[in-house]
């Protein structure tokens, strides 16, 4: 029970006077009240108490304890409701004595506990002299050093040129970038099909690539028939630069009918692998035919250690081939136990870490069998050391349309990367000039534009 | 050759190929419906695609195959295959998603194990060991280039090495409180190595510029050799 309060009003006989005229305890507010209603004997006080505190009194039989909690809970039942009715308060103040009119609203408190918690008009038990005391006086000037007000100074100034509306410039910029977008655009298109329509050749030879020179040594010095793992681990959205480069390996391989097992750690990898032998089957005149000159065993999953599981044990890993047949029993690949029974391996790729997985997890477990890449010109920076290093890691290079269009020539044949050869060279040369000349205008532009400081 | 000449299919393909090159330079004039289209019908397609080729590749002859018609071991390895394969698929699931844990560190540490190991012993040691080489004066006499020109390629080859091996090295110090910098040395070696990797850059750019252009010269010559094929008689 909270000492917040006085609960004597309820049950005092001593003030039943009060409670008939008010009808509820909160408001026998100060001790004169108390006084003035001390004075009623106890039969007097019978007669006069209010119907609704007849249940309230105690009744001796029971036990202290029982009727004690009974009584509060009418009380409180009782306080609650005289709180909500404004018109008994109102003749309640009429009615009061002169002394107390003054004084109740003043000394009565809101109570923060117990059962009456947020009823008003409360009379506390005492008053605490330990907490009457003069307030505080507080200075209400902000104290802050000067390099604090610098700093607030600025920051006001910065929010200030956020808030501030800019005058919208970007309508006239869009419309010149379109301009300028569809501009370049006739450019490089022009730059790409004059070569097409007028077959005049800019550049009559690709340049001399001593990488595909070794590359082609290399194919040439293996004899025909021979069994070549061949990786196609490119996506089909640079099918275009790596098709042109590997279909001038792969062609030279079927001329000398190699044995070609295809595999690819990219999901699309076998759809590409299968394409590019149709389009060769289609251009060469070749009949490679699935099982009897080629093996397409599919997607390798699990990236590097996939990778490494395959060179570890190729027969388990890919035990069947993209039609689901059991193939290492065939007569070509009866000889492959392990990946150094192959006797070339040629990865195509336009990712440098695809690239890397293949030199890392692969040619450590490659023996004497050589491996040649054919890569993209995005990825040949990053493949090259592998390829330059002494001793090399990797034993030919194919790079990109470039090397392609090299190897094709320097065996005397022509393909897709003999044909658009000219146009990637114009195209190439016009790309050069736009950026050149945007370079030039921009800073052209900046050093006018440039404030002085 | 006509478009007469091709069969059904090959003109089918011919027709939704060339309609979809035209579709995709449509980015020329800003984004649009079908530009979006095209991009939706990509993407759909690519992930039907692996969706199928995992399971006829991976799934069927891995699990489904060995589980109906493998030997006892080969029974029990896929059955294994197939229960961790559910504790990683279950991870979808917030409420159960603790039981996946095991797995996905189990393939976390060996992936970790197979890449660290193929790095070191794949490209670190052997590109060390190539570095050094470099500087082996016996077997410089050996090759068919000038000396000299081999010492300068190697001494570019260390000083780029080195240069932007310290380029990345930030350590700096506070000298009597004042704001902690790098050594000078550094700092003028370091400068050499942003040229090296400027330069890398630069080289780097020009290689996805050649992929990009090679791509667009092969769909342009595509389509108008499409064209000619239609009016070709």
């Amino acid at each position: 029970m909270s000492n917040d309060i006085k609960p004597n009003s309820g049950t005092s006989p001593e003030n039943g006077k009060e409670f008939e005229k008010s009808g509820e305890v909160q408001k026998s507010t100060t001790g004169q009240s108390f006084q003035d209603s001390s004075s009623d004997n106890e039969t007097g006080q019978e007669k006069k108490t209010p119907d609704w505190l007849v249940d309230a009194i105690p009744d001796e039989k029971t036990s202290d304890n029982v009727a004690e909690k009974s009584l509060m809970q009418d009380f409180q039942e009782d306080v609650e409701e005289s709180a909500d009715d404004q018109s008994d308060r109102e003749v309640e103040e009429k009615d009061l004595p002169e002394p107390v009119k003054g004084e109740r609203e003043e000394d009565t408190i809101e109570v923060q506990a117990g059962p009456l918690v947020g009823v008003e008009g409360v009379l506390p038990v005492e008053l605490d002299p330990f907490f009457i005391h003069e307030p505080v006086r507080r200075s209400i000037k902000l104290q802050v050093t000067k390099t604090q007000e610098t700093q607030a100074l600025l920051l006001d100034q910065m929010i200030k040129g956020e808030i501030e509306s800019q005058p919208e410039v970007t309508q006239s910029k869009a419309v010149s970038n379109n301009i300028l977008r569809i501009g370049i655009a006739i450019f490089l298109l022009v730059s790409i099909l004059l070569p097409l329509s007028t077959r005049l050749p800019v550049t009559v030879t690709p340049p001399v690539s001593r990488d595909s020179v070794s590359a082609n040594q290399l194919i040439e010095s293996i004899s025909d028939g021979a069994t070549v793992l061949l990786t196609v681990d490119y996506e089909p959205g640079l099918s275009a630069e790596m098709d042109a480069a590997l279909a001038s390996v792969v062609d030279r391989m079927m001329m000398k009918d190699f044995y070609l097992v295809l595999v690819s750690t990219v999901p699309t990898g076998p759809v590409q692998a299968e394409r590019l032998l149709v389009l060769l089957n289609q251009r060469g005149g070749y009949q490679y035919e699935s099982s009897e000159n080629y093996t397409n065993l599919g997607y390798i999953p699990g990236g590097p250690i996939g990778l490494l599981n395959f060179a570890e044990a190729p027969r388990q890993v890919m035990p069947y081939d993209l039609d689901g047949n059991a193939v290492w029993y065939s007569p070509p690949m009866q000889t492959i136990s392990s990946i150094s029974d192959f006797n070339l391996v040629v990865v195509a790729t336009e990712n440098p870490d695809r690239a890397r997985s293949w030199v890392e997890q692969v040619q450590p477990k490659l023996g004497n069998t050589p491996i040649i890449m054919v890569v993209s010109r995005q990825a040949e920076p990053l493949v090259r050391p592998y390829y330059g290093s002494e001793p090399s890691q990797i034993q030919g290079l194919v790079s990109g349309f470039g090397g392609g269009a090299f190897y094709l020539s320097s065996n005397a044949q022509a393909g897709s990367s003999s044909m658009y050869w000219s146009s990637i060279n114009l195209a190439l040369i016009a790309g050069g000039l736009l950026m050149l000349i945007g370079a030039v205008m921009y800073t052209g532009k900046s050093l006018i534009t440039r404030k002085p400081e | 050759m006509s478009v007469f000449d091709l069969n059904n299919l090959d003109l089918l393909g011919a027709i939704l190929s060339f309609g979809l090159t035209l579709i995709i330079l449509s980015f020329i004039f800003g984004d649009n419906l079908l530009f979006r289209f095209a991009i939706h019908v990509f993407v759909g397609v690519t992930a039907g695609y692996v969706a199928v080729m995992t399971w006829y590749n991976v799934l069927l002859p891995e699990i489904v195959v060995p589980l109906i018609g493998g030997s006892q071991a080969e029974r029990f390895y896929a059955l294994l295959v197939l229960v961790l394969s559910s504790f990683l698929f279950i991870k979808a699931f917030p409420r159960l998603s603790g039981w996946g844990n095991p797995v996905v560190a189990y393939l976390v540490g060996v992936g970790t194990a197979t890449v660290i190991g193929g790095a070191v012993l794949g490209t670190l040691f052997p590109q060390v060991l190539a570095s050094i080489n470099l500087f082996d004066i016996p077997g410089l006499f050996e090759k068919s280039s000038p000396v000299w020109m081999q010492i300068s390629n190697a001494v570019v080859i260390l000083v780029g090495t080195i240069s932007v091996l310290i380029f990345f090295h930030f350590g700096a110090r506070s000298n009597h409180g004042s704001h902690p910098e790098r050594a000078a040395w550094i700092s003028a070696v370091a400068c050499i190595g942003q040229i090296f990797i400027s330069i890398t850059f630069g080289v780097l750019f020009a290689g996805v510029y050649i992929a990009s252009m090679t791509a667009f010269a092969e769909r342009m010559t595509f389509t108008a050799n499409f064209i000619l094929l239609l009016f070709r008689p």
